[in-house]
């Protein structure tokens, strides 16, 4: 997801038509990160409007030396965090979604791991699969998931290990990989 | 150390997110345990399909972007009904909500102090107008 610095400058003036134009641009994208977050497509359709009225809210105060996409990016995992920790108490379950082939570029045994790694993140507890998806899906570090989730690195380490884990073993139940009590032990 | 020790620095070992020191000692063991070196490659391959995740979007539901557009563009008009305000209406409307006890109070202490000043300017206003004229 790409915004350009002129189509920010034109949000900013209140240029007719420049905040639609934003939204048409980017919604997929942070569409897709609050369901990866929220795990399900109708809590993240509500979470990303929400995020564009936070968004529309913060234009005036954004600075612009930050990155855009960054920022829409950080504000899309607030919410949807929010989100996630207020539903946590009411115990909503999540769904699996139907999801787009990948390119075919990406090989088949690769695109064969993304799609049952995508349905496998459903199925972990929300603390370990928001965690896994901000660090490897989308390149935040410890620290960076550790200030947005209000907790420590160590923390987020521990359900990034574990999260990393119970993916690696649903990978071994599809029989992608050799699951590791069946492997010989040699040392 | 027993594969059971290392088993559990696996995850953060194939990501790079160990200290230093932790990671010398996983290496060492990885490179000399063919069971590890196996728990490592599909840890690696989990990261390496989570990467491919992200480089795809997920579909949103049809009618969501037209909804987005309906919600900012009332908060514009809005917006452009309250021009003199530095921050949106909707600020506005979540500070009144929050603080409500408090700007409750604070009217109440405004119109008990508009009152005294009523009166007292009533007052010193008899007092002048009962003196006497002095030439």
């Amino acid at each position: 997801m790409q915004v350009s610095p002129q189509l920010l400058e034109r949000v900013r003036r209140g240029e007719p038509g420049a905040f639609e134009e934003l939204v048409q641009e980017t919604h997929r994208s942070i569409y897709s990160l609050v369901y990866r977050i929220v795990g399900n497509a109708e809590d993240a359709a509500d979470v990303t409007q929400d995020v564009y009225l936070r968004v529309w809210r913060g234009l005036r105060g954004f600075r612009g030396d930050a990155n855009v996409s960054t920022w829409l990016y950080r504000v899309a995992a607030n919410a949807a965090l929010t989100y996630v920790k207020r539903r946590q108490r009411g115990g909503v379950p999540t769904d699996p979604v139907e999801l787009p082939d990948l390119p075919e570029s990406d090989g088949a045994d690769a695109r064969a791991d993304a799609e049952l790694l995508e349905r496998a993140l459903a199925t972990l507890p929300e603390s370990q699969r928001a965690v896994v998806v901000l660090k490897d899906v989308y390149g935040w570090t410890c620290e960076e998931i550790g200030k947005q989730m209000g907790t420590t690195e160590g923390a987020v380490k521990v359900r990034l290990f574990r999260a990393r884990q119970r993916l690696a073993d649903e990978l071994a139940s599809a029989g992608v990989v050799v699951p590791m009590k069946k492997r010989k032990k040699t040392s | 150390m027993r594969c059971d020790q290392i088993r559990p620095y696996l995850p953060g070992f194939v990501g790079g997110d160990l200290r230093a020191d932790t990671a010398e000692v996983v290496t060492q063991h990885v490179d000399s345990c063919a069971a590890c070196t196996a728990e490592s490659d599909s840890l690696r391959r989990v990261r390496a399909g989570l990467a491919l995740v992200g480089a795809r979007e997920v579909e949103p539901p049809a009618w969501l972007l037209e909804s987005i557009l309906e919600n900012t563009a009332d908060r514009g008009h809005r917006r452009v009904l309250a021009p003199m305000l530095p921050i949106p209406i909707d600020e506005v409307a979540r500070l009144v909500s929050d603080h409500r006890d408090t700007i409750a109070s604070a009217a109440g202490v405004a119109v008990v102090a508009a009152g005294a000043a009523y009166a007292l300017w009533r007052a010193v206003r008899g007092t002048r107008s009962a003196q006497p004229a002095t030439s």
